[in-house]
């Protein structure tokens, strides 16, 4: 806790070399986050490099009131530049969505603190989410998994609750039904 | 169901923060770099000049210099000739003053051997002597063309007959010296005839300027007056003497903008260059490159967030800003001139201007998340604006030679389109003092 303290009130006096360990220990997080919006690997890095700016650049605003939430505070912070700055990307692009599957290069099959199992489960809900119609998806990805409400989701899509809301619901649907079908096609290749 | 619902949230939550996503080796060095130079952005305070605004500002600079020097030259040597026509003004102010005490009327009373007094002029080539009458102001002009001859008394003494009111005058006074040549004398009292080495007093440039027309038809004769006003009227500088032809010059003033109901911020300041064409005796076209730093203050909702929504931060509302901008305005205008008099003119002035913007730095406050903020915006060359800014004015020129004329150009500039990053529609006004000269 007092080395994120420490970090924090290094990257607010602009050291670059509080800024380089923060951006290091961040940056997959971030890339984690944005990957889940944008899906195209080459675009998630530089809207997260653009998030990393942003962040630094207005580090000063950042407040931290109770120093025991201060790692949750920040990670979602740095989740909140993210997700605005991946929106206002798609917002540039009309929303289209990404064209094709997803590379397999872009997966990480090193990391051994998960099994393979888990790994190749959690890679494909990230999957799925990805064959939800982009507007479904966004929904989806900022209430389910980054917790926003739909008044947020409402303000920063500038959209009305009400098609937050239903939006939510046929993106459920839509999951719902694909993961029954990922089931049942487990289950067949038994 | 919500079991269900919360279980499958669950599920994407852990999925979402542990999907193996490979990170990449990163790039530090050009965040850093982003960083930097961001920083430094926020911090100058005079917003950075571009590099085309530096060539402008140099070049206009130059122009000043330029102009000032030959300015000065011009001055000098105007002055200098000046003084020599004051000089010679000063003599012919001595043969006035001189000439009805000493002068005799030759025709009415050549008998007493009076003194004539003669002044050698030369009009269109002609030499014409002008003798000046007496006191009773019935001046009377003998004039012979092509010679000149000078009456002088016959007395070689030192005292001099006067008129017919029997008047004396000392000759050791020799005012008649000021402008009798030393070959008249040393004259002993016989006529002179046709004394053409006497050095000639021009008639154009140290009497006329300083005599009324009323007094010079008196002295020459309706005719000659006139032709010789004429004459004086094509010798004299005058704005009114521009002839056809392209003439270029510098301008610079102070200038005050406006975002609509909002009043004028403190002053900006526009310097450039300015050229132009004079198509006819009253019309002139005028164009230029004009560098503008202007400061204004809007509401938000003036600011379209169009061009810049991907940098701004999602569901931010701008309350207010404050602008510097600075850019190049290239000018297109009609000139007419109004009122034409012989050393200036009043003109009036139309056209459109567009607008190229090098740097603009705006502050915001905003409303983001329900809290109220402030953060700044540099954009570099980010926006032009073809045609920006309908362009009316009225002015003076005076015209310090025939070539050269100062100006002053109080100015209106009223939006067409909205300027800048946020599209403003940005009024100024402002007085433009300027320097032209024709080019030859």
């Amino acid at each position: 806790m007092e080395r994120t303290l420490t970090i924090i009130n290094g990257c607010r006096e602009k050291q670059h070399k509080y800024q380089k360990i923060l951006y290091e220990n961040y940056r997959a997080f971030a890339l984690k986050t944005v990957f889940r919006y944008i899906y195209n690997y080459e675009e998630a890095i530089e809207v997260t490099n653009d998030g990393f700016v942003k962040f630094f650049l207005s580090i000063d605003k950042f407040r931290c009131e109770n120093e025991g939430d201060i790692e949750k505070l920040l990670t979602g912070w740095i989740k909140r530049i993210m997700v605005n700055t991946s929106i206002d990307l798609l917002r540039k692009k009309m929303l289209l969505p990404e064209i094709g599957g997803i590379p397999e290069y872009v997966w990480d099959v090193t990391d051994k603190n998960t099994s393979a199992d888990q790994m190749t489960i959690y890679k494909d809900l990230i999957k799925l989410v990805k064959k939800l119609p982009p507007s479904y998806r966004i929904v989806f990805n900022m209430h389910v998994i980054d917790g926003y409400t739909h008044i947020e989701i409402a303000e920063i899509l500038k959209i009305p609750i009400g098609t937050s809301k239903s939006s939510l619901l046929r993106a459920r649907a839509l999951m719902q039904k694909y993961l029954n079908q990922k089931e049942e096609l487990t289950e067949c290749s038994i | 169901m919500q079991h269900l619902e919360n279980d499958m949230d669950d599920l994407f939550q852990r999925a979402a923060e542990k999907y193996p996503l490979q990170a990449g080796k990163g790039d530090w060095e050009s965040i850093a770099r982003r960083i930097s130079d961001n920083a430094d952005d926020t911090k100058v305070i005079p917003p950075p000049v571009s590099s085309v605004a530096k060539k402008v500002i140099a070049l206009a600079s130059l122009l000043f210099l330029v102009f000032t020097a030959w300015f000065i030259f011009y001055s000098s040597q105007t002055s200098k000739h000046a003084g020599t026509n004051k000089a010679n003004l000063a003599k012919d102010n001595e043969i006035k003053s001189f000439s009805p005490d000493v002068i005799t009327n030759t025709e009415e009373d050549a008998s007493k051997q009076d003194v004539v007094d003669a002044k050698k002029d030369r009009v269109a080539g002609s030499l014409i002597s002008v003798a000046h009458a007496s006191k009773n102001n019935s001046a009377n002009a003998s004039r012979k063309t092509g010679n000149i001859f000078f009456k002088t008394n016959q007395n070689s003494g030192n005292q001099v007959e006067e008129t017919a009111e029997g008047k004396k005058l000392n000759e050791k006074d020799n005012r008649a010296d000021m402008f009798l040549p030393s070959l008249v004398r040393e004259n002993t009292g016989k006529q002179l005839d046709e004394v053409s080495t006497v050095p000639e007093i021009s008639v154009l440039n140290t009497i006329l300027p300083n005599m009324t027309k009323l007094s010079l038809r008196n002295i020459l004769g309706e005719a000659d007056a006139s032709q010789v006003i004429e004459k004086q009227k094509e010798k004299t500088p005058g704005i009114s003497q521009k002839r056809k032809g392209f003439y270029m010059g510098f301008v610079a003033g102070p200038d005050f903008s406006k975002v609509e109901s909002r009043s004028f911020s403190k002053g900006g300041f526009d310097a450039g260059i300015l050229v132009g064409i004079r198509a006819n005796k009253r019309i002139s076209f005028e164009s230029g490159l004009i560098w503008n730093k202007k400061i204004y203050n809007s509401e938000g909702k003036n600011f379209s967030m169009n061009k810049v929504r991907s940098t701004m931060p999602v569901g931010m509302v701008i309350n207010n800003l404050s602008s510097k901008s600075s850019f190049v305005e290239i000018p297109i205008k009609v000139k007419y001139d109004l009122i034409m008099k012989h050393d200036g003119e009043f003109f009036i002035s139309g056209g459109v201007s567009s607008y190229i913007m090098t740097v603009e730095k705006n502050s915001y406050n905003v409303t983001l998340n329900g809290i109220h903020e402030k953060f700044s915006g540099v954009y570099k060359r980010n926006n032009y604006a073809i045609p920006a800014v309908a362009n009316i004015s009225i002015g003076y020129e005076y015209g310090i030679s025939r070539n050269v004329g100062i100006r002053v150009e109080p100015f209106l500039k009223i939006p067409l389109q909205g300027m800048g990053v946020g599209s403003l529609p940005v009024t100024s006004a402002g007085v433009q003092l300027g320097i032209t000269s024709r080019l030859k």
